[in-house]
């Protein structure tokens, strides 16, 4: 397994991947409704001394503090471990969408399986983070 | 219209997904437009006309949600609640299509019609994302998505007709039918909403265009607002119901229901945007990474921004400088002579003629001489706003904030103080808690607000000459200086921190500031100027100009009401080195508006200009001068701005008259200040307690006491600061 650790000590320019928050329920829903839910992708592209943290998540970049960052857990995006953990943008991003046919990753409303699909990933997510 | 019909529409959206600009396409008005999160804090109303039916239309202030968590999001969210608009138009920016899908799924569950305006769409195809709208629909359950780009006024026409439609259609259903999107949230929450369901469609007191499914899950996840709305009518039972449900979750949802909710919603939203988007940002703005990373660098951020601000302030001082020349030879020479020739030729009355010559073109005019200076004042703002600066500036000024017990989120409010202190105030309403917005609201006045200028250019140049930019910059750095101070001291008695504030601050994508995007700007601020200076300015010049006259028998000024007033404080600003009762007569009605110190000032020391008018004006002769004066000082202007964009070059040797430029307020200065007693002046100026209009804010926002004890405090450290400066502007000659 990769390894878990906290977003303020992930250096500049690498990718990881969030797993929950940690000791900090209230301070975690304003970040939770910017985009910042478990298994999304963070890219930090800064991480000076003494200056909050740059993130991109889901496409916009977030400033957020150090103490903040230090009560978010996320684990290192290792090659291989992608597919399986990652959640759908890795798996679209490792070729998922060549499988499900039709360009650019479209699956088409058709190929949907109805709400429940949505529900099982929701509690896949909880599982790995409670 | 006769048989049209009125309906409300609401514009939500995230912060800089482009409302503003939508708001200002539908209703043809200017309201200002920025490119940071926060700009609309409260609601801008205006309204247009369709196909014979009216439309109200409110611009929301931006939110990330519907959950309220500062008093700029409460706003969307209790009118949505309380209001239920006939339909919301929801704002995206397509270039950042699942940030803002969101807020989307939250307001789409909610039930209300709605129209998705798929803004800068432009932008979208250009960077090459491909959005598939049609597909968009279809998910969303058929509501439609306007492709728009609200900057160009495209596809307005479209989104008007939908707007339309979509009523119609709403009404013709029925609003609580609305078919809507509903998405699952797992057996237990769903369990929940099952139970609640029957009976909040029974209660009469819910606002009848939401969905009970939403209500539902609204009150379990995030509904203490609802529910203490039902508590005093709703039946006995619902509430008690609710509270056991919250109780069931909460021990099946151990992570909390917000959160599971929030997930759920999350789920959609990355479901969605893999099925519409058919690129990814993969090579996402490398310009902007670039940028950020020279202007956010830890150690070059700071030098940057204030070499910015160094650069804007000498600008706006030097462009001003020609300017004030013309209006001032202007508005003192043929506007005084022909206005005293065109009211001796309709036989006014002598007191009358006094007024207008001596009251209202010497006051108001007085501050009028300044629009130039502080339209390129304006046009500055306006490009910090727009491009995204602002933002990165709050990014790197953190550091210095989180010494305060504040955080970058306080300094958007500090710098548009620099405009004026009461937008700057109303925008401390995207800070979280009250302390901040406070301790925010207290430094800001002390941010050297545009009214201010006028006097420092009037005294910098003066007194100081060609070093009045030096003297000016030191001024506005000095307030900055006040504010931390100010700020350090109140965070450490008054309002000390109420534990850490958590840092959260979206970087809006960088954009290039448009033309009419900074027309709609400084027009705006342009006109509030003038405005002020026709009613405010106006009636305080009139008013110190009777103050002046009485009592009747008066020999000179100095033995009338205000004069002897003026006399009676004068004393208290002997150690500061301006003592005089023209000093405090100006700093009194300066209260009012701080250009009044200005005003006040020409009235005084230009009492009686119409005694030393030439009787037979050369009309012909003086509009040629007044010409050749706007063309010379456009030319004196462009050399400046030439001059301040390369530093260390002089492409222009200095003009021989150069040190000549005086104005006739400004010779007068020269010999009733010392430059040690100007500046301790200015200083007062600056610090002073703030104007009416900016203390009435403070109380609105945050009760009388704070009003009086900012107006009590400002005055202290102004009169301290100022004493200082003139004692050792003494010592140092």
């Amino acid at each position: 397994m990769s390894k878990a650790m906290r977003l303020d000590q992930v250096p500049a320019g690498a990718e990881v991947r969030m797993l929950g928050f940690v000791r900090c329920r209230r301070c975690g829903l304003r970040l939770t409704e910017m985009g910042l839910t478990p298994g999304t992708t963070i890219k930090v592209l800064q991480a000076s001394r003494g200056q909050p943290i740059l993130l991109r998540v889901r496409g916009s970049q977030l400033a957020i503090d150090r103490e903040t960052a230090q009560k978010i857990e996320v684990e290192q995006i290792e090659e291989g471990m992608q597919i399986q953990n990652q959640g759908r943008r890795a798996w679209r991003r490792a070729g998922g969408h060549r499988r499900a046919g039709g360009r650019g990753g479209r699956r088409g409303w058709k190929h949907w399986r109805g709400p429940g699909e949505l529900l099982s990933e929701s509690e896949g997510d909880q599982r790995d983070r409670w | 219209m006769t048989a049209g019909k009125h309906y409300k529409v609401a514009i939500a959206g995230n912060p800089n997904s482009g409302k503003t600009t939508i708001f200002n396409q539908l209703t043809g008005s200017r309201q200002h437009v920025g490119n940071w999160p926060g700009k609309t804090v409260a609601c801008e109303q205006g309204c247009y006309e369709h196909d014979a039916h009216s439309f109200d239309v409110i611009d929301l202030p931006g939110a990330y949600s519907l959950a309220a968590y500062s008093d700029e999001e409460n706003v969307a969210r209790s009118y949505l609640l309380e209001e239920s608009p006939d339909l919301v138009v929801i704002a995206l920016d397509a270039t950042n299509l699942e940030r803002h899908l969101y807020l989307v799924i939250q307001i789409l569950e909610t039930g209300i019609p709605a129209v998705l305006a798929l803004n800068m769409s432009d932008l979208a195809d250009k960077q090459g994302q491909l959005i598939d709208v049609q597909n968009l629909e279809e998910q969303l359950g058929g509501v439609p998505v306007i492709r728009v780009a609200a900057n160009k006024g495209e596809g307005i026409q479209t989104l008007k007709q939908a707007i339309t439609d979509q009523i119609i259609i709403a009404r013709a259903n029925g609003y609580s039918r609305t078919e809507g999107l509903e998405l699952k949230y797992g057996v237990e929450v769903e369990r929940e909403i099952a139970r609640l369901r029957p009976q909040l469609e029974q209660a009469q007191e819910l606002p009848s265009k939401f969905r009970s499914r939403w209500l539902a899950l609204e009150m379990l996840a995030n509904g203490r607002q609802l529910i203490e709305k039902m508590d005093s009518k709703a039946p006995d039972g619902i509430v008690r119901n609710i509270t056991d449900s919250k109780e069931r979750l909460q021990a099946a949802l151990p992570e909390g229901i917000e959160f599971h909710v929030a997930d759920v919603r999350f789920a959609e939203v990355g479901r969605l945007s893999d099925q519409i988007l058919a690129f990814d940002r993969g090579a996402e703005s490398a310009f902007s990474d670039q940028l950020d990373r020279i202007v956010t660098h830890p150690v070059l951020g700071i030098p940057i921004f204030l070499a910015i601000m160094y650069f804007i302030f000498r600008l706006v001082v030097n462009v001003s400088a020609p300017y004030l020349d013309w209006i001032d030879a202007v508005v003192s020479g043929p506007l005084t002579a022909w206005s005293a020739a065109a009211l001796s030729a309709l036989a006014a009355p002598a007191w009358l003629k006094a007024l207008i010559v001596e009251g209202v073109i010497a006051g108001v005019g007085g501050v009028l001489v300044f629009m130039p200076g502080l339209i390129v004042l304006f046009v500055f703002i306006a490009l910090l706003e727009d491009s995204g600066y602002l933002s990165r500036a709050a990014f790197v000024m953190n550091r210095f904030l989180s010494f305060l017990g504040l955080n970058g989120r306080s300094f958007v409010p500090l710098i548009l103080g620099f405009g004026c202190a009461v937008p700057a105030i109303y925008a401390t309403r995207t800070l979280e808690n009250r302390r901040d917005r406070l301790l925010t609201a207290l430094m800001v006045p002390l941010m050297s607000c545009s009214a201010r200028l006028p006097v420092y250019v009037l005294f910098g140049i003066a007194l100081f000459g060609r070093r009045a930019d030096q003297v000016i910059w030191v001024l506005y750095a000095l307030g900055v200086a006040a504010a931390i101070l100010v700020g350090w001291v109140f965070s450490r008695t008054v309002l000390k921190t109420g534990g850490r504030t958590e840092f959260v601050m979206e970087l809006p994508r960088y954009r290039l500031p448009t033309l009419s995007g900074l027309w709609a700007h400084v027009s705006v601020r342009t006109r509030d100027f003038i405005e002020g200076a026709g009613t405010v300015i106006l009636l305080a010049s009139i008013i110190v100009w009777i103050l002046l006259q009485f009592p009747l028998g008066a020999t000179s000024i100095e033995d009338s009401v205000f004069g002897r007033a003026s006399a009676a404080v004068a004393p208290v600003f002997e150690p500061a080195g301006f003592g005089t009762w023209e000093a405090s007569a100006s700093l009194m009605s300066g209260l009012v508006a701080k250009e009044v110190v200005v005003s006040t000032m020409s009235e005084i020391y230009l009492g009686s200009p119409l005694e030393t008018l030439d009787p037979e004006p050369q009309f012909i002769q003086q509009l040629t001068g007044i010409g050749a004066g706007f063309v010379s000082a456009n030319v004196d202007a462009g050399r400046e701005v030439l001059e301040t964009l390369t530093p260390g070059i002089t492409i222009f040797p200095e003009p021989a008259d150069a040190q000549a430029r005086e104005t006739a307020l400004s010779s007068v200065l020269t010999r009733v200040f010392t430059p040690a007693a100007g500046l301790a002046f200015l200083v007062y100026v600056l610090l002073y307690t703030p104007c009416i209009a900016t203390l009435s804010v403070i109380r609105s926002e945050f009760g009388g006491r704070w009003a009086l004890f900012s107006a009590l405090y400002q005055s202290g450290i102004a009169w301290v600061a100022a004493t200082v400066v003139f004692q050792i502007g003494s010592l140092l000659g």
